[in-house]
């Protein structure tokens, strides 16, 4: 079984669903975990309830294989938490997704951090890995690694995904950052491929605080688990048994 | 059989690499299931790149059979004439590599071109790497911009007689390339790229659609990247078993004269 941990819904007509599902069914990926993010960022609350109705929308048409992230501008503040609420009663919901709308460590974040740990929902969180005095171009709202690590610290009851160790950055010294905090995962995702990424995730962080995730990037994203040099109970633990242990935690099927 | 032809061997300042041993190499390439590796040195940092020449052509004596070297000239530094001379001569190498970012120098210049009309007489194929890794994990030190994608297509238009594979070139240059040369066949797009997907979108499919499998080689950028996330490309693509094996190992085969 293979569960991707970070996935989007994106918008059409230069993506469908349909033929983005049935690639990754080809590539044997059995569900996906995908949120929907608004064209324009920081978001506006229309947009991201928009783009939670289509999420909703997406899981009723495939509820097998696609769980939802919500996806909300923490920036609402009221607004953005009722809309989380929402996402998880009434839409059923995996978790949060939070983009650069606003850094991790904004207070404004920490309600939403709070409602996540009621439900036992996953916080998956944008990040860039890359040393703050190093960020140029980036907005000053992105969220490093090392500020993904101390959101975890500081909400210790909280499941938080950092994501995509492959979306590009110095991913060993996003791994080192990560280091020994136990309810931070990383997921997989992101377009790079270097060789021995996946080994090091394992030896830095642990193979139980890794899940699988492609960003869609389907093809890339199965094939760096394939060239990785795994044993099979690590495989599992980062396919598939991490990311089922946190949906089970959160009282989905 | 499959034929990779963007491969490395030699000094990478950047990051601990495994594999990185001609046995290593060898041993990545057995487990993918890759037959043939274009190899070339990877010590584009050293400032006579002809050492690393040198580095290769002895360490990858005893494995001949397998690795295919290519030699990496760089021709705004004195004696590039007698460095490509030997390689070719007497050290066997089967086509050239060039690292004009890394060198800094343009492809438009004078001594490329001098370069290019020399490798294209020679009957050399002549293999850009548009970048070696991620620009976005560039040490801090060493930010090096990828190759001018406007001036490999003007070198494409300016030297048909020259064969081209243009490495690690992502899906918006290859299609800023096509689009700049659409009535060139003088070049090949090779996969290493993180940015040329096989699925979803299918940015491989949607190149072979538009230049035909003939135009496209196999290439992974081993040991610095998993083979199996290129090969994956492949899988994805929906064309028959004939056209893959032309992506595999007959069109290299072709350009490299086995």
């Amino acid at each position: 079984m293979i569960i991707d941990a970070h996935a989007h819904i994106w918008y059409p007509p230069s993506f469908s669903l349909e033929e983005f599902l049935k690639w990754a069914a080809k590539l044997g990926i059995d569900k996906l975990c995908v949120s929907k993010l608004p064209s324009l960022r920081p978001s506006s609350f229309s947009s991201f309830s928009e783009a939670n109705k289509d999420v909703a929308e997406a899981m009723k048409a495939h509820p097998e294989t696609v769980l939802g992230y919500c996806y909300v501008n923490p920036a609402y503040e009221e607004k953005a938490v009722r809309e989380f609420r929402k996402c998880l009663e009434e839409y059923g919901m995996l978790g949060l997704k939070l983009y650069t709308d606003c850094h991790c460590l904004d207070p404004r974040v920490s309600p939403l951090i709070e409602l996540a740990v009621e439900f036992n929902a996953p916080i998956l969180i944008h990040t860039a890995h890359i040393q703050r005095r190093y960020i140029k171009g980036d907005p000053p709202t992105v969220s490093n690694s090392e500020d993904v690590a101390e959101l975890a610290r500081r909400h210790p009851k909280a499941t938080i995904i950092m994501a995509h160790i492959g979306g590009g950055g110095d991913w060993e010294w996003a791994l080192k950052a990560v280091r020994g905090v136990s309810n931070l995962m990383v997921d997989t995702s992101g377009s790079g491929v270097d060789l021995g990424m996946i080994e090091m995730a394992v030896r830095e962080v642990g193979a139980e605080r890794i899940v699988f995730g492609t960003d869609n990037f389907l093809s890339s994203g199965i094939g760096k688990i394939r060239g990785a040099e795994l044993n099979e109970r690590d495989r599992e633990l980062i396919l598939s048994k991490n990311m089922l242990r946190i949906i089970e935690r959160r009282g989905l099927p | 059989m499959i034929i990779d032809v963007n491969a490395y061997l030699g000094r990478w300042p950047f990051r601990r690499l495994r594999y990185n041993t001609p046995e290593g190499l060898v041993r990545l390439m057995d487990r993918a299931g890759i037959s043939l590796a274009v190899v070339s040195s990877s010590s584009v940092l050293y400032r006579n790149s002809h050492e690393g020449n040198l580095e290769l052509a002895e360490e990858i004596e005893p494995y001949r059979d397998r690795l295919i070297p290519f030699a990496v000239i760089n021709p705004s530094y004195a004696g590039w004439r007698e460095d490509l001379e030997e390689c070719v001569g007497s050290l066997g190498m089967k086509g050239l590599r060039l690292h004009p970012n890394y060198h800094d120098y343009k492809l438009t210049d004078d001594c490329a071109s001098k370069l290019i009309r020399e490798a294209a007489d020679r009957g050399l194929p002549i293999s850009i790497a548009i970048r070696m890794e991620d620009e976005r994990q560039h040490h801090w030190l060493v930010k090096v911009p990828p190759v001018s994608i406007y001036e490999t297509a003007e070198i494409i238009n300016r030297f048909p007689e020259a064969t081209f594979i243009l490495a690690y070139i992502h899906h918006s240059e290859a299609e800023m390339i096509l689009n700049a040369c659409p009535e060139r066949e003088n070049f090949y797009i090779e996969l290493t790229s993180h940015y040329l997907s096989g699925a979803y979108p299918n940015q491989l499919q949607s190149l072979v659609d538009r230049i035909g499998v003939e135009r496209i080689l196999f290439g992974s950028g081993i040991p610095l990247k998993y083979p199996e996330s290129a090969l994956m490309k492949i899988e994805c693509l929906e064309v028959s078993e004939e056209d893959k094996e032309k992506i595999l190992h007959k069109n290299a085969e072709r350009i490299l004269s086995l």
